[in-house]
């Protein structure tokens, strides 16, 4: 196995590990999203629509060991934690970028969805008891504002864009200094 | 008999151990904050909507408010900020042995699959503090195997005299 740190370019394993991490973002907040639509409201805060099971746990973390994989198994090659870690850090912005662009691809897709969010996200709020009747309208008029940013705002969808970026580029990071370690490691 | 131990990778450190924190800080939710009610719209759900399930019934509370993420990812980031800050003195206390340390990561990780997936079958129920547990087993398991890449423990020898 070569030691090799710098000639040869990892952008294509950064695209592949980016690339199948986007995708599987995407659909599971897609898959979220209409669970959101379709629940019956329950009352709690996060509600049981928003869910796509336990099995989605930080599957996002992913990209970094997949491309830090690619990059050390096309190329036969170690590398240090640090080169990992960087690979990991390009791998979860560009799939947090992707993956903002799909979302916003698929509002021409279904027009209805993002109203669908914020309908669904209202009625489950109507749905609490343990508040006054005053403060839940408040609550209410506020959370519809807020999704209204969040989601069809231009100023929102940059600032969501920006956070998830920065998210999925820390913990995607981790994961690259991990999958350094595993497969690319002189040790 | 002094031990050496041999710091590296300082910027990389720093940089990880200030976003664990951040992570770890923002995954306890809005309730770290106050306790007035919290709605799903609360910016920390949203940093982790897409990274944790945020099911109810499976995170903890902080304040009577649902932290960010589930009890074992809670349990992920809370084990690895404080293995973040220990690195140093567990580098100091505990030896290199890699091969160990990579068994315990991968075994880890395997636990955690196989207690996801069983719940998943109905073959058992996990409860809050076992998924607690095994994401602290998770957290634990990735420092120590990235341990000898921070602190590297050096050959130990007699030093004599100051």
């Amino acid at each position: 196995m070569e030691n090799e740190q710098g000639q040869i370019s990892y952008w294509q394993s950064v695209i592949v590990g980016a690339l199948f991490t986007a995708l599987v973002i995407f659909v599971i907040a897609l898959i979220s999203g209409y669970m959101t639509i379709n629940a019956e409201p329950t009352g709690s805060i996060i509600s049981a629509g928003q869910l796509i099971g336990v099995l989605s746990c930080l599957i996002g973390a992913f990209g970094g060991i997949i491309s830090t994989r690619h990059y050390a198994k096309t190329y036969n090659i170690t590398f240090t934690i640090g080169k990992g870690a960087m690979i990991g850090l390009y791998t979860g912005l560009i799939a947090a970028l992707i993956s903002a662009i799909l979302s916003q691809l698929w509002t021409f897709v279904d027009p209805g969805y993002v109203q669908g969010i914020i309908d669904s996200t209202v009625a489950n709020m109507e749905a609490m008891t343990n508040i006054p009747e005053a403060q839940k309208t408040q609550i209410i008029e506020d959370t519809t504002t807020k999704l209204k940013d969040q989601f069809a705002s231009l100023s929102g969808i940059l600032i969501g864009s920006a956070i998830s970026m920065a998210t999925f580029g820390f913990l995607n990071l981790l994961t690259g200094m991990i999958g350094a370690k595993i497969f690319a490691s002189e040790d | 008999m002094i031990k050496e131990i041999q710091f590296e990778n300082k910027t990389l450190y720093f940089i990880v151990g200030i976003g664990v924190l951040a992570l770890f800080i923002i995954g306890l939710g809005p309730g770290l904050f106050s306790s007035e009610f919290a709605s799903s719209t609360s910016w920390q759900y949203y940093v982790f909507k897409d990274l944790c399930h945020q099911e109810t019934a499976r995170s903890y509370a902080l304040n009577g408010v649902q932290m960010a993420v589930c009890t074992r990812c809670i349990g992920i980031y809370g084990s690895l900020l404080a293995g973040w800050i220990l690195l140093p003195f567990l580098s100091y206390f505990i030896s290199s042995q890699i091969n160990l340390y990579k068994w315990l990561f991968s075994a880890s990780i395997v636990l955690n699959l196989v207690d996801v997936l069983g719940n998943f079958l109905e073959l058992w129920s996990n409860t809050n503090n076992s998924r607690l547990f095994l994401g602290i087993a998770l957290g634990t398991s990735t420092i120590l195997f990235l341990k000898n890449d921070f602190f590297k423990q050096l050959n130990a020898r007699i030093r004599y005299g100051k």
